[in-house]
């Protein structure tokens, strides 16, 4: 039951990520979307880096559950895949490499100091280490103008702070609700497609991967028909309004064995990337003096964001199990955020006979 | 013995794909727990200022967080707050006539403390102590101390007061580097940051 009810919580979390990144005031769907007031305290250089984690799970979410058994049968068929998928979260990506105020390490302009655990470290300049999304308490870093300013005005540059992450080790992905088409050239083609509005904004998600399986073609394991070799590629987009515009592109090669009790294993390797374009309008007023020692944030600039992940290359090896139109499948991949994933195919159709792809006709 | 085999794989099979479900389940909950909060820091800026004070001596400051653009665009959705650290420095100085040059002041310590109102009852408690402070030392450089624990999580009291305001008292020892220890004006810098947990 609880997985039942595990359904609108998935679409909410995705909605709700979109919330998160969009803001809420006022946007439409061909307008450019305004950023929430709160975070008026990030500038477009360290949000890229504060989010990449958060892309690298979201464009792992895409390209995971994409492909299981490699041996495709010269059928017409159609299926109806869910899946879920988390991932676990190296310390590695806990921290990053965040931008200080331009005039940091000047001492003739201001003298700065931040204080980490006893160490205290005194006019750093260039890059300051704070945590993404998924690190732990962002350290401030205390600044002294040398300069005097007029009265009742902060001077800058002021101290700067940071957003905080969430402690965050183990993170669910976009679930995957996909149609399967099997075409006889033993091809399957897995379909992906989402649009549902949010705050006015329209959110758009489709993924399109295809998987051609091609050992036979080479007579490779020609005297085993339980093995099979494919190829398969990917391409996703997401986009919302006219402010978020995200792609991932896939491509890789898996391989499978199964056994006529119905069981298979399968494993494969894959690159893949996420890129994109994140821009969003800061709200503007004029009566409000921001004290933010970042140009950016005081001058109410837009904030453009560039879309990059961690990920590139994973390796993955699982395990489906078929009967009767069920197919449970559950794999496990090496990659960038190492990955659990699992989810269930209905076989709704199949058109047509495959006599070697027929468990039953190997069995005799 | 084959067909047991089958059986067993069967049952495995089942049970795993009923697991798994209840633990995707549970991490999406975690999931939107995680993505349905965010932390912000807000450094809270102050200008203690003496005005012809003799040390030992104490200046009172007074903050109210709705002067903060980024807590009021954020305060009807803060779920928590604690103190987190706080940095102080001299800004300006002079001495009395006669007295030692600014740079060969040395007060025995300058401590600060925070204390509020709630329900009617002030309360007062130690936000940290600099030790035999140089003004040499402290002469535009900030100096950072961490808020103790017990005094840190006293925001969540402050946030949740109308108006959410306090005071922070600036407590000077005595000048242990000789003179009058009388100074015409001390412009000092005291910046709080404080941790505000927000939710959607």
């Amino acid at each position: 039951m609880r997985f039942l009810r595990c359904a609108p919580i998935l679409i909410k979390s995705m909605a709700l990520l979109c919330v998160w990144l969009c803001g809420t005031n006022d946007t439409f769907a061909d307008e450019p979307i305004k950023i929430t007031r709160e975070f008026n305290v990030i500038t477009s250089k360290n949000a890229t880096g504060y989010f990449k984690p958060l892309f690298t799970t979201i464009g792992e979410g895409f390209n995971t559950n994409t492909y299981t058994v490699a041996r495709y049968p010269s059928q017409w068929r159609l299926g109806l895949d869910l899946s879920a998928c988390a991932m676990l979260i190296p310390s590695s990506q806990t921290t990053y490499d965040a931008l200080l105020p331009e005039d940091y390490g000047n001492t003739n302009i201001t003298q700065t100091a931040e204080l980490r655990g006893s160490a205290e470290t005194r006019n750093a300049s260039g890059t300051s280490v704070q945590p993404t999304i998924y690190g732990g308490v962002a350290t401030p870093i205390f600044s002294a103008p040398q300069s005097g300013g007029p009265p009742g005005v902060l001077r800058q540059p002021a101290t700067v702070t940071y957003m905080e992450g969430n402690n965050a080790t183990f993170m669910a992905s976009i679930p995957a609700v996909q149609i399967i088409f099997g075409i006889p050239t033993r091809t399957q083609l897995h379909l992906r497609f989402l649009s549902i509005p949010i705050k006015d904004a329209s959110t758009t998600y489709f993924g399109i991967m295809a998987s051609q399986q091609f050992n036979h073609l080479f007579g490779l394991f020609a005297d085993d028909s339980l093995i099979g070799i494919a190829l398969n590629a990917g391409y996703h987009s997401f986009s919302v309004g006219s402010s978020v515009s995200v792609n991932s592109l896939a491509f890789g090669i898996h391989g499978s064995k199964t056994w006529l009790s119905g069981l298979s294993l399968y494993g494969g390797i894959q690159y893949e990337n996420l890129s994109g374009n994140i821009s969003f309008v800061r709200e503007k007023d004029l009566n409000i003096i921001s004290k933010s020692p970042f140009a950016e944030i005081r001058n109410q600039e837009d904030l453009k964001m560039d879309v990059t992940t961690y990920a590139d290359m994973r390796i993955a090896a699982g395990v489906s199990y078929k009967i009767g139109i069920l197919e449970l499948h559950a794999d496990a991949a090496y990659a960038a955020q190492p990955t659990l994933a699992a989810g269930l195919t209905l076989w709704f159709m199949n058109i047509g006979n495959d006599e070697s792809y027929d468990i039953n006709k190997n069995r005799r | 013995m084959k067909k047991t085999l089958k059986i067993g794989v069967f049952a495995a099979v089942i049970s795993v794909g009923f697991m798994l479900p209840l633990l995707f389940s549970g991490c999406y909950s975690d999931t939107m727990d995680t993505l349905s909060n965010y932390t912000i820091q807000i450094p809270l800026n102050f200008t203690p200022k003496w005005r012809d004070r003799q040390a030992p001596d104490t200046s009172i400051d007074y903050t109210n967080l709705n002067n903060y653009k980024e807590y009021q665009d954020n305060k009807n959705k803060i779920k928590s707050s604690r103190l987190h650290q706080f940095a102080y420095w001299i800004d300006s100085i002079q001495v009395g006539q006669g007295d030692p040059l600014p740079e060969q002041v040395e007060f025995e310590f300058v401590r600060y403390w925070l204390f509020y109102y709630e329900g009617g009852v002030s309360k007062k408690y130690l936000l940290g102590e600099f030790k035999n402070v140089k003004v040499k030392d402290y002469y535009r450089i900030p100096h950072i101390i961490p808020v103790p624990d017990e005094v840190a999580v006293l925001a969540e009291n402050i946030t949740k007061k109308n108006p959410p305001d306090f005071y922070t008292i600036a407590e000077y020892g005595k000048i242990t580097s000789g003179g009058s220890g009388r100074f015409p004006y001390i412009d000092s810098r005291f910046d709080l940051v404080i941790q505000l947990k927000v939710g959607f």
